[in-house]
Order: C-alpha cells, then sequence, then structure tokens
C-alpha cells in the first residue's frame, strides 16, 4: 500500500488517482489487482511472479516520476437527482438544525457544490463523495442501525456518501436518487468511477417515481 | 438434469469459489472459500480446475437428495457424512445415485466444510465469481428447495480417491508481518503481540474473526481514527475500543480501523479453520520468509492432484457395489445420468 497524505485533500486524492493511472496505463503484469483509495493505494501484487524487492523498487521509481497537474481535472462529469423529501430525506431536518440553515438552504448547498468521487468503498458501488462545506461537520450517529436503501445520499463530517445497495448506516441521510450505481445484470456495472465529478440537482417525489433509470446510464454516455 | 436438492440446512451455507477479484475498486468484497486449500483440495480430487464452486457449510451441515447420478467430492474440516445412512469417509470422492439421500453433520474438526459437484456448482455467476455475498445480494443462497446444478456434463469422476488430512487444523501459531499502520502503534504492543499469547474467539463469520488477548489489551489508538484505506485479508485490526478482529476473505473493501499486522497469505486457512478456545501466538516473519511460504502453499495445492491416493475399503462395506456393472466392462460415462 502507498500513502499519499493523512487525510482527504484534492491534491492527496489526485496523486492517489493518477498513480492507479500509471499503473492501469502500463499494464504491469505481476499486478493483479489495484485498489485506489481516499488518501492511499493498495497493489495487490502475485507473489509467484516477482519479488518483492522489485515490487518496492518498482513502486518507488514510479512515484519519482513527477505529478502532472492534469490529473486534477480528468473525471467525467455527472449531474444526479436526488428527492430531499419526506420518506426520502429522514434525517434532513436533524442535519438542518445542526447546521444552523433551513432544510431549503441547505438542499440548495448540497447542490451547490462541485463533489468529487473520492473513492469507491465499503459496499459495492458505494462512492465517497469530497468535500463538503463546514456547514457538513456533522458527527456520525451513535448507533449503527438505520438502513439506508439503494440510492440514499448520506452526509456526515463533510462527505457525503451515495449508495448503490442497501447498507446499514450511522450517517444522516438527506435523500435518495432514482439513479442505482450498480447493475448486476450488464456491463459496465458500475456508473461511477474514481475521480468523476459530481453535482446533485433536487427532484420531487413525482419526479423521483417517474424516473427513468436505464435511460439516465444511456445519457451519461453508458450503454 | 442431475441435481442435488437441498432437503434440510443445519447451519449458514454458502455457494464459494475464488471469489471476486478485480472488483475491490468499486467497493465489492473480495470473498471467496474461506478456506482457498480445502476448496483447491475438492478441485484434484474431482480433477476439476481452479474456478470451480463448492458448497461452504459454517458447522451445522445439511441432508440432501439427489436427482440423478454423479460424482462428489468433501474437503475441509471434518464432518460427519452419511449416504443413505452409511457413514463414508471425509476429504474423498463417491458416487451418489437417483433419490439417495446425503446427510452432512457434526463439525469433527475445523469449522469451514465443503461440498463439491462435478464440474463445480452451476449458479449465477457475478463480477466473475459464483460466491455467495449475502449482504450485497450477490450469488446464488442456497436455501431448502434449492437444486445444486454440477456444471460438467461430466458426471463420473474417479470415485474413492482420498487426500491426506492437512496439518494446519491443530496450529499453534500465526505468521504475520508488519503492515503500513503498524508504527502507528507503541512499541510494547508490537512487542506483546509476538510475547503473548490470544484465545480464538467464538464471535466470527465470514467477515472475520475476533481474538482476546491473553492478559494483556492492545491499547486502541484514540484520536487517531484513520481515513479508510483498503483491506486485505488477514490484517488484525484493532477497534476503537480496543477489540482485537482478523480480517477475513468477505471483509470490507476499506476500512478505517488501524491494523498492527497482517497474517501472511498462506496461514489464512488455519485461521479460517481455527475453532473457538484454541490458544495460539504470533510469530513475525519478514516480507521475503512471507512470500517463500506463499510459494511453498502455491506448490502444495499444485501437487494436490499427484497426492491423490485410493481409500482402501472392506467390499462388505461398499453399498454401492450393487450398482458396477461388472458385465459389460464398458463404462463411457459421460453425459449418461440414468441408471
Amino acid at each position: 500500500m502507498v500513502t499519499f497524505g493523512d487525510s482527504y485533500s484534492i491534491e492527496t486524492n489526485s496523486r492517489v488517482l493518477e498513480f492507479d493511472r500509471k499503473l492501469a496505463i502500463d499494464g504491469v503484469p505481476w499486478v493483479v489487482e489495484v485498489v485506489p483509495a481516499i488518501r492511499s493505494i493498495l497493489i495487490r501484487v502475485d507473489p509467484l511472479s516477482i519479488e518483492m524487492e522489485k515490487v518496492e523498487s518498482f513502486l518507488l521509481e514510479l512515484l519519482s516520476k513527477p505529478f502532472s497537474d492534469k490529473a486534477m481535472d480528468h473525471g467525467r462529469k455527472f449531474e444526479i437527482p436526488v428527492c430531499y423529501e419526506g420518506k426520502f430525506g429522514p434525517d434532513l431536518e436533524y442535519v438542518a438544525t445542526k447546521s444552523g440553515l433551513t432544510k431549503e438552504k441547505l438542499i440548495e448547498l448540497h447542490c451547490s457544490c462541485n463533489l468529487r468521487v473520492a473513492c469507491l468503498g465499503f459496499a459495492p458501488g458505494l462512492s465517497y463523495l469530497a468535500q463538503l462545506p463546514k456547514e457538513f461537520k456533522i458527527p456520525r450517529k451513535v448507533s449503527y442501525n438505520t438502513t439506508a436503501l439503494p440510492g440514499s445520499i448520506l452526509v456526515a463530517n463533510r462527505q457525503t456518501v451515495f449508495t448503490a445497495t442497501e447498507i446499514p448506516t450511522g450517517w444522516s441521510i438527506i435523500g435518495r436518487s432514482p439513479i442505482i450505481g450498480f447493475r448486476v445484470d450488464q456491463s459496465p456495472h458500475f456508473l461511477l468511477q474514481p475521480g468523476d465529478e459530481i453535482r446533485f440537482y433536487p427532484i420531487s417525489e413525482e419526479e423521483y417515481s417517474n424516473f427513468n433509470t436505464a435511460q439516465m446510464w444511456d445519457s451519461y454516455g453508458i450503454a | 438434469m442431475a441435481s442435488l436438492e437441498i432437503l434440510e440446512l443445519l447451519g449458514p451455507v454458502t455457494i464459494q469459489d475464488k471469489g471476486r477479484i478485480g472488483y475491490q475498486r468499486y467497493g465489492v468484497p473480495r470473498g471467496g472459500a474461506m478456506d482457498h486449500y480445502a476448496l483447491a483440495e475438492g478441485q484434484a480430487l474431482l480433477g476439476d480446475d481452479p474456478e470451480t464452486a463448492a458448497l461452504e457449510f459454517q458447522f451445522g451441515g445439511g441432508t440432501f437428495v439427489s436427482h440423478g447420478t454423479m460424482t462428489l467430492a468433501t474437503s475441509g474440516g471434518q464432518m460427519e457424512i452419511l449416504l443413505d445412512q452409511k457413514p463414508l469417509p471425509w476429504r474423498s470422492t463417491f458416487t451418489i445415485y437417483p433419490n439417495q439421500v446425503l446427510q452432512i453433520r457434526k463439525t469433527r474438526s475445523g469449522i469451514y466444510s465443503y461440498l463439491h459437484l462435478p464440474g463445480g456448482i452451476d449458479s449465477s455467476k457475478i463480477l466473475g465469481s459464483r460466491s455467495t455475498h449475502i449482504a450485497s445480494g450477490l450469488g446464488d443462497v442456497p436455501k431448502v428447495g434449492y437444486h445444486l446444478s454440477p456444471l460438467s456434463e461430466n458426471l463420473f469422476r474417479k470415485e474413492g480417491l482420498t487426500l491426506p488430512a492437512p496439518e494446519y487444523f491443530n496450529v499453534e501459531a500465526l505468521r504475520i508481518v508488519y503492515g503500513p499502520h503498524s508504527e502507528l502503534f507503541s512499541d510494547s504492543d508490537r512487542k506483546n503481540l509476538t510475547l503473548k499469547r490470544f484465545r480464538m474467539s467464538s464471535s466470527r463469520n465470514r467477515m472475520g474473526a475476533r481474538i482476546n488477548p491473553i492478559d494483556w489489551k492492545i491499547s486502541a489508538l484514540a484520536g487517531k481514527t484513520l481515513v479508510s484505506d483498503p483491506i486485505v485479508a488477514g490484517d488484525i485490526q484493532v477497534a476503537a475500543d480496543g477489540t482485537t478482529a482478523i480480517l477475513l476473505a468477505e471483509s470490507q473493501p476499506t476500512g478505517g480501523y488501524p491494523r498492527i499486522a497482517s497474517v501472511i497469505t498462506s496461514d489464512l486457512p488455519k485461521v479460517a479453520q481455527m475453532q473457538p478456545g484454541t490458544e495460539f501466538k504470533f510469530q513475525l516473519v519478514s516480507n521475503r520468509e512471507a512470500q517463500i511460504e506463499f510459494k511453498k502453499s502455491s506448490s502444495r495445492i499444485s501437487d494436490l492432484s499427484h497426492s491423490l491416493k485410493p481409500l482402501v475399503r472392506d467390499p462388505f462395506q461398499m453399498q454401492d457395489l450393487l450398482h458396477y456393472n461388472f458385465i459389460s466392462g464398458v463404462t463411457k460415462g459421460e453425459g449418461n445420468d440414468s441408471y
């Protein structure tokens, strides 16, 4: 594992993503799997194909190459609809109170941010989006017992999470999107990649139920 | 179509192969057989390749009825196995005939046991694997009434083959290497990690196994909750309250708790099969030694097909003798599931 910093910053995460791309481009034969995370990257190697010492020197050499600024905005751009109303955002009120904003202002703020998919993790297709303004510095709830349905938008600690499967969570659920970023039966299976950029826009309950998700994948150019 | 129907399940049962490789970057746990050595044993017994999927039992077992004729194999932790009430040896191959009832129960050693069908189980394949991952709804979930179908058309394999029981069911030491978070822990915690003993708890599942340090506790790194980093099976995680666990095949793809060290890949079957209450120590090895051990265990796995031995059986105990065709001397065997 290679670590690029202690916490999330756009620069640290960009270095992770650039390192990921370098490894992908070079197509290193003894690399089994590469897992980019928020501030670190796991490189899984085949121990039958290469000696560990060589792995280390290879990675050090790759790290010594200059870091290009282009990596900062290479991601695709997505606009994702979110219904913040009623049952879709059960914790919206709580987050609004904590942040000192009205619900309307909170939604406006949440939809005004350009968010980066810092990484996918925890569950299939679940994306960690960074970074929200300081109003969203909401601690995680103590209990872990709430169920977030697929498409849920969660917030805690200035991060927002966009789920693609049902998960248990201690984060606050502020909305739900009709877009589910993971499909089992068709390739590509995942809508989002680390480095992609997301902007949310609010929709009503009615628009939520009339939404055509399949068309949405198409409209992003993902067949 | 030949199949094995599940009549009863006595504990957690899943379908497992080598797991989902290449999807951890999308948040998908790798999963796969808890004991990859045992999975390979069954593949060797039936002469199948390393891609096949088997039924994995975690204690318990189950009862099955056969619709068709096929050769099956068992591996992993030893269980009691009865074919139409007659006991069969574990870790061996046998042929089951239409309407015969197979009972698997009472784990005698280890925790995870496997039942293999010719060509592996033909179940839904998602993201390159048939492994059941219940939490994210991937793969088939075997339940009562589910039919396990063999993937191969060649249903007849050499029966009465066996493998010697491996030695890893009674272990006293697990080998570890330091990882990227090891330095965050105090010198005394790292020293104690290999000096003091641990006890395997009963609190475990496919995601991880909780272990209890005997007469001491690893200091939780208060205030040092990390940003989520990728997890690999074998990582020894210390949670915020000091709870220590070895993360296993189905661990989450990323996690924010620090990991003091990692059990080497070739020792993961030992962790998988270690029964609650077992006392053990950790033994620190270098990355180089870990790699040598990986190579050794890989060659042990590829040599399994050379270790197959015929069972020595008493003809009077051979209830399946009646099914052999002694007269024609010709058994083509392929695709023929009616006797």
